[in-house]
């Protein structure tokens, strides 16, 4: 659950290949500057891999400084079709960061 | 220098694929069990598909997928390439050159395709016999992709739904290589995958999905050790012990190799492709341009050897000396670049054949041989329609039909034997078939009926053959959609005279024909023998140079009239070039014969002088001058003065017409 110094952001528009570079600044400076990030990705327009890949960088950028990151709520749809074809629920702790510890889904 | 068009790239690349396609099934056609053809063909039909959809050619990419699809099928074994197979493949492949040109294309004929190529694959699947499917293996792949791959178009996710479609595939990311937010170059991939497969297709079949991005990838692909669960399993693996040691070794190498690919250090051992960087691809222009320069440079040497010949500083003399040796051995490298082998032409004939073989009920064999000479490529390209009609001849007009050939005693298939070889300065290019030859007394009648020659006329049976290159010029009696309506055959003569090439046509009646096309090796730098006629000088090819000899005042006033040389016994007809030129001088006291030849012929050129060696550039002549025969082109020398390049096979042809009328006449 989010604590009062966590930040909440939301993704919206277009996270793939073309526009990862605006994507990857709001997730850096969120998590630059707090402690807990909350990433609310329902608005997200069109993702790929390269959106993925950026999530991949930002857990790690968290657990090597102490932060904690999050999904606002779990993947599902086509995000989470994705992550399957592409084996990402095999990643170490990726079935509970994609599907916010509710796995099994 | 650097906008080359994408799409013109995968133009190109499109032709090469669907050539190796068509190749492919040609001779899968002969050899319908070889599985290495079917996995050939198979690759390239893939590639074209997935390059197709990279550049947005999503007609040829969709239309490609239903023949990779059928391909498939005879890859696994679960159909055989038939003729119908091939033959629907086939006829789909033009298809997919029209695709590959304009992707926008109306697709017109195109379901038509497709439905044979359905129901070629039906037929097959009626026919099927049980095929016994290999054994499961399971495969460890690993592999991840170059940083840019994303970028390029690459898509990771195909990749895998790829494998999953090869059998039973366990997927996992790898996100170990992805670095920190900051460190991060979003579009980048540093994702890697960790697949495990178990499949009955061979290893082939799983390198072949990356078949795209083989060449720069990191690929790992280990076999499992077998799970010895089933007892025919085990039988198997007992009766194959060198199999499993085999498999074993692999297991161990990817073992030991585990540590290396974690440290994330280039393993030598490893499955790294490095196939391509070995050919670098140049567009023919800039071949040229290079080509031009180097004429410019050559021109500028022979100013510079000149001036360090009349000048007496050493120094500038050997570094003229060291220029000429380099700029000449540039020269042949440059020649050398140039030279492509001779099959590239070659290869596309063979569909030519399939199909006039069905067109005309004719059963064909078409051989090839020399496919390794070397060409200039302008040559090449050039040559390309001269040969289609020269072919089609020979099948239209030469090769009788099977019953016909049975009755003469000769087996029913027809033979056209296409062959190049390399003969001194000239590649020689034969096209020789074994039908009923020409019939030189209906080549005469109908020449004689065209007013191309005067009835009765004294014809040598080279003249008559030669007949045929006559515009307008036919004998068939039968115009046929392929030959017969008089055009072609001078257009073979025109193109190979604008290569400075000779047409030699021999024949043997009842027995076929055969036409050699001599073709100057290249065409735009030669060495050449600087020579004096009169005041004006000129180049003849040094290639054809035979011998000088010297033509004394004595043997000049015997030969007066009857202008023949003893040599070696043999009779050689010389040209006075100072009367075919009227220079209106007088002769040199110590005049010189040239003698030069093309293949078996030979004639003298009697000249004033002889200067000596000279590298010479062709230019060509204006279009003014385009109908003199007598001069291939033109040179500039060392003090900026032209030289006329005499043009040796005219004027053999000429001294040998005048051998001829000679003998001809008692």
């Amino acid at each position: 659950m989010p604590s009062d110094s966590c930040l909440r952001i939301s993704l919206s528009g277009d996270a793939t290949i073309r526009g990862i570079g605006d994507v990857h600044q709001k997730i850096s400076s969120a998590l630059h500057e707090n402690e807990e990030v909350e990433v609310d990705i329902g608005e997200l327009a069109d993702f790929d891999l390269t959106f993925v890949q950026l999530v991949e960088a930002a857990r790690r950028t968290a657990t090597n400084t102490g932060k904690k990151l999050a999904l606002a709520s779990p993947a599902s749809g086509p995000l989470l079709e994705m992550l399957q074809r592409g084996g990402f629920m095999r990643t170490p702790g990726g079935a509970d960061f994609w599907l916010c510890g509710r796995g099994g889904a | 220098m650097n906008n080359t068009d994408p799409l013109a790239v995968f133009r190109v690349e499109a032709q090469e694929l669907l050539e190796q396609i068509e190749q492919g099934l040609l001779d899968l056609e002969r050899n319908p069990q070889d599985s290495e053809l079917v996995a050939q063909v198979f690759r390239a039909l893939h590639t074209l598909k997935g390059s197709g959809a990279m550049f947005g050619f999503e007609a040829l990419s969709a239309f490609t997928h239903h023949c990779e699809t059928a391909f498939d099928k005879v890859r696994k074994g679960e159909a055989v390439a038939t003729p119908t197979l091939i033959g629907a493949v086939l006829s789909a492949l033009d298809h997919m050159r029209t695709l590959a040109e304009s992707p926008d294309a109306a697709t017109d004929g195109g379901e038509a395709l497709l439905a044979d190529l359905h129901k070629a694959m039906e037929g097959e699947a009626e026919a099927e016999v049980a095929v016994v499917s290999p054994a499961q293996k399971t495969w460890r792949i690993r592999f991840s992709l170059p940083a840019d791959c994303l970028v390029n178009g690459t898509r990771p996710l195909s990749l895998l739904d790829e494998l999953r479609g090869l059998g039973e595939a366990d997927v996992a990311a790898v996100v170990d290589n992805v670095p920190e937010l900051g460190a991060l170059t979003p579009a980048e991939c540093h994702l890697a995958w960790d697949v495990k497969l178990t499949t009955t297709q061979p290893r082939s079949a799983i390198e072949d999905v990356f078949i795209f991005v083989i060449d720069d990838m990191r690929l790992e692909i280990a076999e499992e050790p077998a799970v010895l669960s089933d007892e025919n399993d085990k039988q198997k693996t007992a009766k194959t012990p060198a199999e499993k040691t085999v498999a074993d070794n692999v297991t161990a190498l990817d073992s030991a190799r585990k540590p290396a690919a974690e440290e994330h250090v280039p393993d030598s051992a490893t499955t790294q492709h490095h196939t391509a960087g070995e050919t670098v691809r140049v567009p023919a222009e800039r071949l040229d341009e290079l080509l031009d320069q180097v004429g410019e440079l050559m021109i500028a040497q022979s100013r510079l050897k000149q001036v360090s010949a009349t000048n007496a500083d050493v120094n500038l003399r050997s570094v003229a000396e060291e220029i000429e040796r380099l700029a000449s051995e540039l020269r042949d490298s440059m020649m050398f670049v140039r030279m492509v082998p001779i099959s590239q032409l070659f290869g596309r004939f063979r569909r030519l054949i399939h199909d006039l073989a069905r067109d005309l009920g004719k059963n064909i064999e078409f051989v090839t041989e020399g496919e390794t000479t070397e060409l200039d490529k302008t040559v090449i390209e050039r040559l390309a329609d001269p040969l289609i009609h020269l072919i089609r001849n020979a099948a239209d007009h030469g090769l009788e039909m099977p019953a016909e050939r049975k009755a003469a005693g000769k087996p029913e298939t027809g033979r056209v034997l296409l062959s190049a070889r390399q003969a001194g300065a000239e590649v020689v290019i034969s096209v020789i078939d074994d039908g009923h030859g020409l019939n030189r007394d209906k080549i005469r009648a109908k020449a004689e009926e065209n007013g191309l020659i005067q009835p009765g006329a004294v014809l040598s049976d080279n003249e008559i053959n030669q007949l045929i290159f006559q515009p307008g010029f036919s004998t068939a009696a039968n115009v046929t959609s392929l030959s017969g309506r008089g055009v072609g055959m001078d257009v073979v003569k025109r193109t190979i005279d604008g290569l400075r090439g000779a047409i030699d046509v021999s024949s043997k009646p009842g027995q076929g024909s055969q036409v050699d096309l001599r073709i100057p090796l290249t065409l735009a730098i030669i060495d050449g023998l600087l020579v004096r006629v009169g005041e004006g000088r000129y180049v003849i090819p040094l290639a054809t140079v035979e011998e000088c000899v010297e033509l004394t005042t004595e043997q000049d006033q015997r030969s007066t009239g009857r202008n023949f040389l003893t040599l070696r016994d043999a009779l050689v007809p010389f040209l006075r070039l100072r009367d075919m030129f009227a220079t209106g001088t007088d002769p040199d006291r110590y005049q010189k014969i040239v003698v030069v030849s093309t293949g078996s012929e030979r004639v003298g050129l009697v000249v004033d002088q002889i200067l000596g060696h000279h590298q010479t550039v062709i230019k060509p002549l204006s279009r003014f001058h385009a109908g003199v025969e007598t001069f291939s082109g033109a040179t500039i020398l060392g003090d900026g003065s032209v030289a006329l390049i005499l043009d040796v096979l005219h004027l053999v042809a000429v001294g040998q017409q005048q051998e001829e009328r000679l003998r001809a006449a008692g």
